[in-house]
Formats: C-alpha cells, structure tokens, sequence
C-alpha cells in the first residue's frame, strides 16, 4: 500500500518512535507534500569522477588500493548556500538528499525523479531508486543529465521525491540491522563500495591462486617477479 | 533508541580532559585514514605505522599530559601525508559567523611550538590557526571563527563571536587548555556551565532539544515547533506542523558539547579503559571510532544543512 499524504504525515509525527517517519528538515511541508509523495532536496555536497588517468576498475585488487585508487580518481565538491554545481550534458555525479531519513521497520521507499526536472534532462538515479526499512541516512543521488544544456544544480533545489510503501508486518530485517550494509547512517553522499561485497572476497582468493598456479609456484617459491608467494599464490 | 533527559549531567573534570585527548586521538586516527588512501604507497604504508601507533599510546593508558605529548609528536608526522581538504561545514560556519567580509579559505597548518589552538597563545597571522586532526572536530571551529576573526582584522566581529557562540565558545577554550593551563581551562569550563540555557528556567532551550535529537542518531540541522496535528483542519495547516525551523550555528555545537559532556565523554573513556585486554581491543578502537565519527559527521553535515536551510529561509522561498 502506498502512503497518501495523510498517512505520511501521521507516521512524521507519530508519537512512538519505532514507528516515526524521520524526514528532515522539511523546509516548506506545504512545497514537499504530494497527493502520495514528499519531495526531497538536492544536498550540497557532489562526487564526481576523474576518468582521464583511469583505465578501469579493477575489483579483485587489495580492497585498500581500490579505496585508494577511488580516492584518487574522485572529486569532492562542496557548495555554499546560492552557489551552483553545473552538471554538464552527458555528465554523471553522485550527490545526496539535504534530508536525513530514518525509515521504521515497517515502511519502505522509492525514490523517483520529478517531472519538472525529467523534462530537462536530470536523471536522479541510475538504478538504485529503491529504500529498504530501517535505513537511517542521506539517500545517494545517481545524477546524470541526459539532456542538451548544462544544468545549474543548487543545494536546497527540489529535484525528486519519495513515496511510502507499508510493509504488511514490519521487516525482521531491517537495513540498520543487516550484517553487510555499507551505507547506514551515512550522513553525505558516499561512493560505491562494490568492492566490499563479500563475492569479491572469494574472487579475489581463487584469482590469487590461480596466478600462483600460472607462476608454477609452489607455497613458498617464487613468482616470475622474483618475488615469494603464500599458499594462495599471493606475493609476499 | 537511547534515552535522555535534558539536564545538566557532565561527566567529572578528569574523564573529560581524559575524553578530550582520546577524542584527539580518535580524530588523528581517520585524518592517518583518509590520508593513506589518498597517498602513495609509501606514504600509506607510514600513516599505516602511525595509526598504530595512535592505538597503542591510547591502549597504554599514560597521563593526559603524556597522551597528549604523544600525540602531538605523531601528529607532526602528518607532514608527510597528502593534504585533505577541509570537513565539510567549516567554511559554511565560517561565513555564517564572519560575515560576508570573510572571503579567505582556512588555512590549516601544524605548528609544532604551538601544539593545540589557544588565543592566548596563538599570535595575530594572516591566516587561520588549526592543527589538522583538530580540523576534523567541529565542536572546536568556535576558537577557529575566533582566529579566523583576529587574522583576518574583523576584530569588531569578535565580541559578536563571543555573544553568538557563548557556551560553545566557552567549552572549546577549555578543552584547548586542558593540558597547559589546567586553572585557566577550568574557569572557562565554569563560564560554559553559566553560559547554557537553562529549559527549565523558560529560557530558550533549542540546544537541548537538539542534543536530545542527537541521543537519536538525528541530524541536527533544525527543529519542529509545530505541536499537534488537528486532523479537523485544513489540509495545509495540518502539513505546516512538520515544518522545520532551521538552528543557529551555535545552538547545534552548543548541542554537540551538551552531548560530549553528558554522553560520549564517558563512553569514550570507558571503552579505551577496556582497550588493554588482547581480546576485542579492535572492536573497541572500531567503536570508539565509530562513536566520535557519527557525532562529528552528524554535526558537520547539520552545520551545512542549516546554513542552506536560513539561506532558504531568509530569501522568503519557503513562506
């Protein structure tokens, strides 16, 4: 069941804090509320990446080099108040709600575009629109303008909306109490940390043994390189 | 969901100067952090070494004076490391506070002879004063909206500062004193004390409603004085109950310090005390850090919020 804008209102003031809606700040409730909707706002701070010393992404090295490599390649930008950030035709950034949200174990959330902006071309996430219960955070915005002109984006500017979904029984679950959540409680926009995903771990582990099998080393020998390897061919 | 009240329940004179050196250390450990995966492979492999070495001078438990010693030396090192920009919110604060007037950016710089901000000691330069682990805690930008005043000849803003910033203001001189000048740290404690509002004397008391909104893991960015829903009234005067009025600067770190004091002091303390013992001293360093991480993310992001929020607000886009 999607929420109206009743029932959204009465889960933001609910008196129980394990049902609470926490949506905020709501600068102007009467601008935000849709028939079964609330608008979000754009946040102030932006990533965008660096391509031009970049080849590709490399998932299976050390998950410290890919931090760092992320790092390296990732622009931080943070705008003052009536100061733009110009996402330019074809560009991709990451930002984030002006919003923190805290979603209860019962209610989950999609966010969408609005249509003022799809008409210019904003696109406000790739693919990842949806909101699990129990988030607590900024929700990451996946901007890419795929229209013609350069878009001036403003923090505070009204780019997309949420809508409510009621669970029919609340979630045993929940996102804040996953074992392998990356984003929670984040209170910015965060890039991706795909590479934290556990499959990762095991990918890595079988294309260290392989390449000690291509070395036609044994634990303990060497590797092409010289160099010594352990029992997952990995240099030592 | 944790509990709080709103009373003035600080923790005792020795756990918070004990608080404000492991809160450093804390800070120093994600500056090393953030820096090595910025740095080259060598650089990361030295922050690498001195994060250790952050952990083990916590985990041995000295004095303040030489946790601090320690410290200081190991923050020396980050000489060495790639520089990081600035946690969002300072130049947001800094703005806010200074005025139009101020157009520089803060320049932080470690000053070894000078080893932790304080006004008495720190003499008029062109720039802003702030050594870098010290950039990361924003409950201290009160003493850097100070400098940034004195370096920057808006000396006339400065009485405004210490109106504007009052307790907040205040707390920060003390901890910046807290090592060499225990006496001087101890009355500027004292004039933070006098200088929070009181709720309960009718006196305003947004910073303890927002220091309650922070026991819930809640960006403090504003609050809501809209009262009760009447489900008899118009549709939009039932919506304007959750409008949010944004905070002032010095009401969100006048929070923060209400927070520190009443809360995070003595569980930061208490979980270093345990970091001795072999087993799961990494998950207290992973929990300490977590614990003055959330309240530093918390406060920078509500700092900048709030600043977009009056921008809104004051130019009559939000009725």
């Amino acid at each position: 069941m999607i929420l109206n804008e009743r029932q959204i209102l009465e889960r933001l003031t609910h008196p129980d804090p394990e049902k609470r809606l926490v949506v905020t700040p709501l600068l102007a409730p009467e601008q935000q509320f849709g028939p079964s909707s609330l608008d979000v706002r754009l946040g102030p701070d932006f990533k965008v990446v660096r391509t031009s010393r970049l080849t590709h992404l490399d998932p299976l090295k050390d998950p410290a080099e890919i931090e760092a490599d992320v790092s390296r390649y990732t622009e931080s930008i943070v705008t003052q108040p009536g100061e733009p950030f110009v996402l330019h035709p074809g560009e991709f950034a990451l930002a984030s709600t002006l919003e923190f949200i805290r979603l209860p174990y019962d209610i989950a959330a999609r966010l969408e575009g609005r249509s003022t902006w799809g008409r210019l071309g904003l696109e406000v996430h790739a693919t990842a629109g949806f909101v699990d219960p129990g988030f607590t955070g900024a929700l990451t915005f996946e901007l890419k303008n795929s229209g013609q002109v350069p878009l001036p984006l403003y923090a505070g500017l009204r780019i997309a909306q949420l809508c409510f979904f009621l669970l029919s029984e609340p979630s045993q679950l929940p996102y804040a109490a996953k074992r392998y959540t990356k984003y929670a409680g984040r209170t910015g926009t965060v890039g991706s940390q795909y590479f934290k995903d556990p499959e990762y771990a095991a990918l890595r582990a079988a294309a260290r043994r392989a390449y000690g099998e291509w070395a036609g080393k044994k634990p303990g020998g060497e590797t092409a390189r010289g160099l010594r390897v352990d029992v997952d061919g990995r240099e030592l | 969901m944790q509990t709080w009240d709103t009373t003035w329940k600080p923790v005792p004179w020795d756990t918070a100067r004990r608080a404000r050196a492991i809160g450093l250390a804390c800070r120093l450990d994600r500056h090393l952090e953030e820096a090595a995966a910025a740095a080259t492979r060598a650089e990361a492999r030295l922050a690498g070494t001195l994060r250790q070495e952050v952990r083990q001078a916590v985990a041995a438990s000295p004095g303040v004076e030489e946790l601090f010693a320690k410290l200081a030396a190991l923050h020396e090192q980050l000489a060495y490391m790639p520089r990081l920009p600035l946690p969002a919110g300072i130049a947001g604060l800094l703005r806010d506070l200074l005025g139009p007037a101020w157009d520089g950016d803060v320049v932080v710089a470690g000053v070894p002879e000078l080893p932790w901000p304080s006004l008495e000691r720190v003499p008029v330069r062109p720039v802003a004063l702030i050594p870098l682990a010290e950039a990361r805690n924003p409950l201290m930008w009160p003493l850097v909206a100070v400098q940034g005043a004195v370096a920057s000849g808006l000396l006339s803003r400065r009485d405004a500062l210490d109106e504007a910033l009052g307790a907040a203001l205040a707390f920060a001189r003390a901890e910046a004193l807290f090592v060499h000048d225990e006496p001087a740290a101890r009355g500027w404690w004292q004039a933070g004390e006098r200088r929070l509002p009181r709720p309960q004397n009718g006196v305003d008391g947004t910073p303890w409603e927002l220091a309650a909104m922070l026991a819930s893991g809640i960006l403090v960015s504003g609050y809501r004085r809209g009262g009760q829903v009447d489900p008899e009234a118009p549709i939009y005067q039932q919506l304007a109950v959750v409008r949010d009025e944004p905070a002032q600067a010095a009401d969100i770190l006048t929070a923060g310090w209400i927070y520190w004091y009443n809360r995070t002091a003595a569980q930061l303390v208490e979980l270093a005390d345990g970091l001795r013992a072999q087993d799961g001293a990494g998950d207290r360093w992973s929990r300490m850090r977590a614990l003055v991480d959330s309240l530093d993310d918390l406060l920078c992001r509500s700092l900048d919020v709030a600043a977009i929020h009056r921008f809104y607000a004051a130019e009559g886009a939000i009725g």
